[in-house]
């Protein structure tokens, strides 16, 4: 496994091997740290996801739609995130799809209305009552996030967030109906939880589905 | 309870198949290479938002001061055609997917034999060890489980973190032309 390294001189091989020694140990610590925030995540935060997952059964069961939208990373988590409902590994796809993905409609509205506004406008024009609107948002405190639930809020959708930190601003908005808390200060352990979490709510929204297509 | 735990997987603890060697090694050859110049091109055939995902990440990074690197996701439907076209000897290119159907052992053929850095990020049937020079694979993880439940993303989360850690060692990284911003 050596054949990576360049010619070093020797006092510089001996560091890349301290150096190399090192970075697996901090990576292997990191990923530790990671499955525990995840199991301590999901089973403090058990019982609003499956809260969450009851509202959003409901409304997709009933022919809702679910939004969903972030900035950065979280945008690419939000579009994963509307893969798994909308083409899951297994169970009922549901009608899912991101509003971070397109980049025509992304500078159109950034362009002319400012990036504050490029999720809300876009639920302006496709949101229906009955609805869902899932925001993804490390800190919670991303402004076209908040707007878009405030937006979703006043439109009669559901309204859920997956947020890191303690909650940031997004929490006690009074906006949100079904805020997931990943409580921790490190973004990347934050965004893999937030994977993890959205992958359980999936799993027990798909659950509620069967048992009520069964009954 | 029933939201807990169900169909996720357990990756790169101690003792877990030595993934932390695996993106140790991988970090340093990445770190090693975009000092010198090179670009990052991030492919992942069916999981889009993982390439997209990892090249904002070093674009962009979400930890102030650290250093704006040189990535680019490759979504097109040739992916291929793109690298041939742009891709520079000695560029990196990170291939994230499963092995079937996505294509990216040939893909990654290719790229070796025009002098390309190849990393694999993957969960499934593992390839062959000599498919990428680096192949992160998750052992026993279900690819489409993998790609949703935090897995992946944790691997290339510390493939970025390592990287910059790489870069606090700049007497240990090649290159001519330096670190870009540097």
């Amino acid at each position: 496994m050596a054949d990576f390294l360049y010619p070093f001189l020797d006092a510089e091989a001996g560091d890349a091997a301290a150096l190399l020694a090192d970075l697996a140990r901090s990576a292997d610590e990191k990923a530790a740290q990671s499955a525990r925030l995840r199991v301590e995540t999901l089973a403090r935060e058990g019982p609003a996801i499956d809260a969450a997952a009851e509202a959003v059964a409901d409304r997709l069961g009933a022919g809702g739609r679910l939004h969903t939208f972030g900035n950065g990373g979280s945008a690419t988590d939000a579009a994963g995130i509307a893969v798994l409902f909308g083409c899951p590994p297994r169970g009922r796809p549901l009608p899912a799809r991101s509003l971070a993905e397109d980049p025509a409609v992304i500078t159109a509205l950034g362009n002319d209305v400012g990036i504050e506004l490029v999720f809300s406008r876009q639920l302006i024009a496709h949101a229906r009552p009955g609805d869902v609107a899932l925001g993804v948002s490390t800190s919670g405190t991303s402004r076209n996030v908040l707007a878009a639930l405030a937006e979703a809020h006043r439109r009669g959708l559901c309204t859920v967030v997956l947020v890191g930190y303690h909650g940031g601003d997004v929490v006690g908005s009074g906006v949100v109906d079904h805020p997931l808390v990943v409580r921790s200060d490190s973004v990347h352990r934050i965004q893999e939880v937030q994977a993890a979490v959205a992958f359980a709510l999936w799993e027990a929204v798909q659950a509620r589905l069967e048992v009520g297509a069964g009954a | 309870m029933a939201t807990t735990g169900t169909g996720t997987v357990s990756v790169g603890g101690p003792g877990a198949g030595g993934l932390g060697r695996v993106v140790a090694a991988a970090s340093l050859a990445i770190a090693d290479r975009l000092a010198g110049g090179a670009t990052m091109w991030c492919v992942a055939p069916g999981w889009p938002e993982h390439a997209r995902h990892v090249a904002v990440e070093f674009v962009h990074p979400v930890i102030m001061g650290k250093r704006a690197l040189p990535a680019v996701a490759v979504d097109a439907v040739d992916p291929d055609a793109v690298l041939r076209a742009s891709a520079e000897p000695g560029d990196v290119v990170v291939a994230i997917g499963p092995p079937v159907p996505s294509g990216v052992a040939d893909l990654l053929v290719r790229a070796r034999s025009r002098g390309l850095v190849t990393v694999w990020i993957g969960a499934g049937a593992e390839p062959p060890g000599d498919a990428a020079d680096h192949l992160l694979w998750l052992d026993g993880a279900e690819p489409e489980i993998a790609r949703h439940d935090g897995s992946i993303s944790l691997c290339h989360h510390l493939l970025w973190e390592l990287t910059h850690v790489c870069f606090e060692h700049p007497g240990l990284l090649g290159g001519e032309a330096g670190p870009p911003d540097g």
